[in-house]
């Protein structure tokens, strides 16, 4: 049946996400060389500089778009799909989905930054900022979160003859 | 993703699917005015505004115009010890386009540049043909446009440009750019556009315009 393929897809790209998720959050991001010594920092020691250096508000958006929202929305989407075969409350999760669809775009927020930090700052010897393959690992989970919500169809959810006679 | 459609059979001008829960619900009539939302998924099937396809036109010709020096000229500018650095929305997605890093940069690619393009692409088109009174223009353009909005990341790149300069503070002194300005501006326009082309609504349009109506 197409709907059982459907989350079946849904749930192998989640399961993909949720592995790559664990080197996006381990590796670091991007490395920093400043007059010759360098310094790697991983997604939540970017949070802490952040944070460290009299940001709070940045560290915090910094916090919730990178590391909340990913793991977030992967224990959601999972919840959804679980429950999606005998669903008893279809508009609570329909408006989840909603909702965490429209956020896991926020979390490409990082790769961006390390993207234009590394164009930036070209110093050679002074300073520099070279991506670590952290960055690709989380541009992967990102994606393949926002895959897994798209192969699921809300309309699953929703049974065609309930309140509709 | 293809939505499975409404069984033809039942096709009629005054029935349409809700497209996220299947229910039947009576179309309303054209000059309806507030937001309308499905009432069994609360689903937003249009917006609180009616669709006037001219200002939104217009609109986005101004973000493609601007759209042009956003993506060349500089966007912050460094400055060290007398050493000058610029680098602009290209700059940074060739940054990540090499070696290990060519998939994140072809990521970048895809959602800074070629998405953009085609949500403004679609929408114009999709526009002109609402303005021009024409039937439907073919199916592409409005899942070109549907998707295009999800995938084109420009405005999150720029709270990513306003954290890489609260990261850069200590290192060397920041300026914005011109590209800076052109890149908020065409980000502006073009979620003003997308709040107001809703694209159930601007369909719901269009099939109007197509259908002999009475």
């Amino acid at each position: 049946m197409r709907p059982a393929r459907e989350r079946l897809t849904a749930w192998a790209l989640l399961i993909a996400a949720a592995l790559w998720l664990l080197p996006a959050n381990l590796l670091p991001i991007m490395a920093v060389t400043q007059a010759g010594r360098s310094h790697a920092s991983t997604i939540a020691g970017g949070v802490w500089q952040l944070f460290e250096a009299g940001m709070p508000g940045i560290a915090l958006i910094v916090f919730v778009a990178s590391l909340l929202v990913p793991i977030f929305k992967v224990l959601v989407l999972a919840v959804i799909y679980w429950r999606a075969e005998r669903e008893d409350n279809p508009l609570a999760s329909t408006r989840a989905y909603r909702l965490v669809y429209w956020i896991g775009r926020w979390s490409m927020l990082d790769v961006f930054v390390v993207a234009m930090l590394a164009a930036l700052v070209r110093f050679d010897r002074l300073a520099q900022v070279q991506p670590a393959p952290g960055i690709l690992a989380f541009a992967v989970a990102v994606v393949l979160t926002m895959l897994s919500a798209h192969a699921f169809t809300p309309r699953q959810l929703w049974k065609a003859e309930h309140g509709n006679s | 993703m293809e939505r499975p459609v409404p069984t033809q059979t039942q096709k009629s001008a005054t029935l349409l699917a809700c497209p996220d829960c299947g229910t039947q619900l009576p179309r309303p009539a054209m000059s309806a005015r507030g937001s309308w939302r499905c009432p069994r998924c609360d689903c937003q099937l249009s917006g609180a505004w009616s669709l006037k396809p001219e200002p939104l036109l217009a609109l986005t010709l101004a973000s493609a115009v601007l759209w042009v020096p956003a993506l060349t000229q500089p966007l912050l500018k460094l400055d060290k010890l007398g050493l000058d650095r610029h680098a602009s929305l290209l700059d940074s997605v060739v940054a990540l386009m090499h070696g290990l890093y060519l998939p994140a940069g072809l990521l970048l690619l895809f959602t800074l540049i070629i998405m953009p393009l085609i949500n403004l692409l679609s929408a114009g088109r999709l526009l002109w043909a609402a303005h021009r009174q024409q039937p439907m223009p073919a199916r592409p353009w409005m899942t070109l446009y549907r998707h295009s909005r999800e995938w084109a990341m420009t405005d999150i790149f720029l709270l990513g440009i306003l954290i890489a300069m609260t990261k850069l503070g200590d290192l060397a002194t920041v300026t914005p750019g011109p590209g800076l300005f052109c890149l908020v501006v065409a980000v502006v326009l073009r979620l003003i556009v997308e709040t107001l082309a809703q694209p159930e609504q601007l369909q719901r349009q269009l099939e109007a315009q197509h259908a002999p109506g009475p």
